[in-house]
């Protein structure tokens, strides 16, 4: 058994229990939509996470091919995304900069994809529905004022340096390649540690639970793109940060929830 | 080789005969396990196409490819029957069995006449996991749908979850069995094992919820 499988069955056992928390809430009573969509994307998670396990224990050393794992993460991303757009619903706050911006990341992200594996229908499969729960998370953030003008520039310009230096890896000699990969890698990282950061004390000060809604999601978002974009031992951190991410958002979701209930 | 064609000919002429002096939830039952037939060969066209017009191999198609094509080749009815006539939760619910029923027992009948059917053991371990593993796939899809519409929440993106979940259960049970030994045993307990669970949930949340429920107002109506 290797690392990644220990590691991706830790995730399965913090997704079970993420899960079982939102089936309390329904249980309690609660039908909002956000806990609805939130609790079948986290049984789309674990079926999909059950998937990887079962492929990763049997067929180590081989990578994937186009399969079912491919149509779940898209759909968990899909539900997510409407998880988030169902408890933060469009208000007409205009969000053109922020969707133009996920729009080429996502976009610039998908041919990254493919230039490293060649795997087309898969990377833009997935990057559709990336592209989608980027897009409704940058909408919710921008609308109810998760980030400071600042905070966004900070990120546009990381975003920006990440796929620079990412993109560099093929057009550099082989030698070189290793300080601009880590470059990126140490990047990713800052900026999950900050975004991390932020979500926990917006959770800790029991700040807007729509604020904490958007900003764990955005944790979760982030720690997705690091997961796509690393490899190895920094893949690895990756994924354990995935398991932190989910629980962030769970959180969030009983916070914003409490807070609906109280508000009625 | 055999002739699929002739075989679901041979199967489908008595019962759409049948269908004639049927009424009710008997006749939708009916049609939607011809619907299944159906559904089943058109799959493996697809299957057998894409196999042999793509890269991946007759086995990766058979492991990876198809589960996909036939979930959503499964879901199309359903979805049709849905969105035309809005047959409420039980029908929608016999629809779902009714196509996973017809698409496994042709799929069986195929598959026996391919590969004989003399060991009484490979013909049982066959109809508990194959069988049975399209059956919950399509009551899984027809109860997330069901849930879905009760919380107002049948959007592309429930389902594409749904469908998903579907996909990658069928996905899971090939993935098992495709290699023999210990995992190829789980993939065989996996169908009846989930059928089991399945069965335990409808009656502890499904039929509260939705069934007794939906006289009630669903919630944001």
């Amino acid at each position: 058994m290797t690392a990644s499988t220990v590691l991706y069955l830790v995730e399965g056992a913090v997704g079970l229990i993420v899960l079982i928390r939102t089936m309390r809430l329904i249980g309690t009573g609660v039908r909002s939509m956000m806990v609805v969509f939130f609790l079948f994307a986290m049984i789309t998670f674990l079926v999909n996470n059950t998937y990887w396990i079962a492929y990763d224990l049997m067929l180590p050393d081989v990578r994937m091919p186009f399969s079912a794992d491919e149509l779940g993460e898209a759909a968990f991303m899909l539900l997510f995304a409407s998880a988030l757009g169902n408890a933060i619903p469009p208000n007409g706050v205009p969000f053109k900069k922020q969707a133009v911006a996920a729009i080429l990341f996502s976009a610039a992200s998908v041919a990254l994809w493919i230039g490293w594996s060649g795997e087309w229908v898969q990377d833009i499969v997935g990057g559709a529905a990336y592209c989608y729960f980027l897009c409704v998370i940058l909408r919710c953030a921008k609308q109810i004022g998760a980030y400071s003008r600042r905070e966004w520039i900070v990120m546009g310009a990381a975003c920006t340096a990440t796929i620079a230096l990412q993109a560099a890896w093929f057009h550099i000699p082989s030698s070189v390649r290793v300080f601009t990969e880590t470059a990126a890698y140490i990047l990713m990282f800052v900026m999950l540690v900050w975004i991390m950061v932020k979500a926990i004390a917006a959770l800790r000060t029991r700040n807007d639970p729509k604020v904490c809604l958007a900003l764990s999601f955005t944790a979760y978002m982030w720690v997705t793109t690091v997961v796509y974009m690393t490899a190895g031992v920094w893949y690895l951190f990756a994924t354990v940060a995935t398991c932190a991410a989910l629980l962030l958002m769970s959180s969030a979701v009983r916070a914003a929830v409490r807070a609906e209930v109280s508000a009625e | 080789m055999i002739y699929a064609e002739n075989i679901l000919i041979c199967i489908a002429v008595p019962l759409i005969l049948l269908l004639l002096f049927l009424r009710g939830r008997t006749r939708l039952f009916v049609g939607a396990f011809l619907a299944g037939m159906g559904v089943c060969l058109l799959s493996a066209y697809i299957s057998g196409f894409i196999s042999l017009a793509g890269t991946m191999g007759a086995e990766n198609t058979a492991v990876y490819i198809s589960p996909i094509i036939e979930e959503l080749m499964k879901c199309l009815p359903l979805f049709f029957i849905h969105y035309l006539f809005k047959p409420g939760e039980e029908r929608l619910f016999m629809v779902g069995a009714g196509i996973g029923a017809g698409f496994a027992l042709f799929e069986n009948c195929c598959y026996m006449l391919s590969t004989g059917a003399d060991s009484l053991t490979f013909i049982l371990i066959r109809s508990m996991a194959v069988g049975v593993m399209h059956i919950v796939s399509m009551v899984t899809l027809a109860v997330c749908v069901n849930l879905a519409v009760y919380f107002n929440a049948l959007t592309v993106q429930s389902i594409a979850g749904a469908v998903s979940l579907a996909v990658t259960f069928h996905g899971l049970y090939n993935l098992l069995v495709s290699r023999p030994g210990l995992t190829s045993w789980i993939g065989y307990a996996l169908p009846i094992v989930t059928a089991l669970f399945l069965y335990v949930v409808f009656r502890q949340i499904y039929d509260r919820l939705v069934v007794k429920e939906v006289s009630e107002d669903p919630p944001g109506s």
